[in-house]
């Protein structure tokens, strides 16, 4: 056995632009929760205080979202749902079993992290949109109240899955 | 910033109860648009109490001068022209800003814990140090009357002169207003005082006057005496049946609940699998062989 020859599967490039996404993430959802529910505001503390969390929380957001589509947009031939994945998901009981030699083979990703990643894609896309419609003082007051008033739903509900 | 001698009904954000160890009197400013001669008069003395200098604007044609509210005005007249029954023209004045809601929207959406805050007796009022300038309480109000200040991001709106009723004084524009068109006191009082009004307009032919007290946002502490009180658009758009827009109800009530069930679910879910089940542990040897 030989430990040089272990594949390599991540450029320095591509593990810089996850990390940042990750990074971007963290930074976004914890400024964003403290606006969630009253309970978690002290988070807004970590930068700088509520003002500072409103006035950063939509830069970390485009950061991640412009991060998040240059990563996707580097890995979207690995995203393609193939027959193998369709087999791969009806073992899903076995995965969480751990009873790993039930399960086939899969390409670079399995069925779960194309599903994952795709479902990352277009809830980003939808929280940008939406973002963009009820960012204060830029943007907003170029919406209608009533197009802000049906985004402010929006990043609560869909930051579960990003 | 909140004053003392006021307890509070409601605070923004805060999930504990309010201080509210004094119970204060209901309070309700009434402005009867069938007395308002339109002179402005509450303009200036809202400007001048509160220290507010708007920028000079531009006129637009009518009579509406600043053209809308800001961070500076925080009442505006409001000029129509209205033909409600054809042929028959009416000017009708009316004197816009914060209707003080018992329901307030703002106050609702708000997510900064004690930056808007509803006194006991009604008032609702913003605390500016506590503002993030999120602008929600725009998006929440169903009057579209709070404005973000493009000097410090923070939101205003009028007070109803809250530091002149805490020592026992009406608010600026009441006390100026040349024709008793504004008048101030309990809101029991201003009602009874609005039947007066009602009863005299309907003598004279107004057999549509009314009070404007809408229900939907739970009442108003600023309340209208309409001659039209069946078509309150006529009065530049003042809202017919306002209410908290059912999508900040959905924002604040259906999303939130699926959301932190859901992200309690998952994180659960998450800790009993790994408890019950242990990691998924690579075996380096033998994938390698």
């Amino acid at each position: 056995m030989n430990k040089t020859q272990v594949i390599r599967r991540y450029t320095a490039s591509e593990r810089v632009n996850h990390w940042l996404v990750a990074f971007t993430f963290i930074l976004t959802a914890l400024s964003g929760l403290s606006f969630f529910h009253p309970g978690l505001y002290w988070l807004s503390s970590l930068f700088g205080g509520g003002t500072w969390a409103r006035i950063l929380h939509p830069y970390f957001a485009v950061v991640m979202a412009l991060a998040f589509l240059v990563w996707f947009f580097r890995i979207r031939r690995d995203m393609r749902i193939t027959a193998q994945d369709r087999k791969w998901a009806l073992t899903v009981p076995d995965i969480l079993h751990n009873r790993m030699n039930k399960v086939p083979a899969t390409g670079k990703y399995n069925f779960g992290q194309k599903m994952l990643a795709r479902t990352q894609l277009i809830l980003i896309l939808l929280l940008l949109i939406t973002g963009v419609v009820i960012w204060q003082p830029l943007f907003a007051d170029s919406f209608s109240v009533d197009l802000r008033r049906s985004s402010t739903a929006w990043p609560p509900f869909l930051r579960c899955s990003a | 910033m909140a004053l003392q001698s006021l307890d509070l009904s409601a605070r923004s954000a805060t999930t504990t109860p309010v201080p509210k160890a004094r119970r204060t009197a209901e309070l309700a400013k009434l402005i009867d648009t069938s007395k308002c001669i339109g002179c402005k008069a509450c303009q200036v003395a809202c400007m001048e109490w509160n220290d507010l200098r708007d920028s000079v604007g531009n006129c637009v044609g009518v009579y509406d001068n600043p053209a809308d509210l800001s961070a500076q005005s925080w009442t505006v007249m409001r000029y129509a022209e209205v033909e409600p029954i054809p042929g028959k023209l009416e000017w009708l004045i009316r004197k816009d800003g914060c209707m003080h809601c018992n329901d307030p929207g703002c106050l609702k959406s708000c997510p900064a814990p004690g930056a808007i805050v509803k006194y006991s007796n009604g008032i609702v009022d913003f605390q500016q140090e506590h503002c993030t300038g999120c602008g929600y309480c725009i998006i929440g109000c169903p009057f579209n009357i709070p404005r973000l200040s493009e000097k410090d991001g923070k939101a205003y709106k009028c007070s109803l002169c809250s530091d002149r009723i805490a020592v026992g004084a009406e608010p600026a524009c009441a006390k100026v207003c040349p024709t008793g068109a504004i008048v101030f006191g309990t809101k029991e009082d201003m009602r009874k005082h609005a039947h007066g009004r009602l009863a005299d307009l309907r003598e004279r032919g107004f057999d549509k006057a009314g009070l404007y007290d809408p229900p939907g946002v739970g009442g108003t502490h600023v309340m209208y005496v309409l001659h039209h009180a069946d078509q309150p658009s006529l009065y530049s758009g003042l809202a017919k049946d306002p209410a908290l827009s059912p999508l900040v109800g959905f924002w604040k009530g259906v999303a939130k609940t699926v959301m932190n069930t859901a992200l309690a679910a998952t994180v659960l879910a998450a800790f009993f699998h790994y408890v019950g089940q242990g990691p998924n542990q690579e075996q380096e040897e033998e994938e390698i062989a």
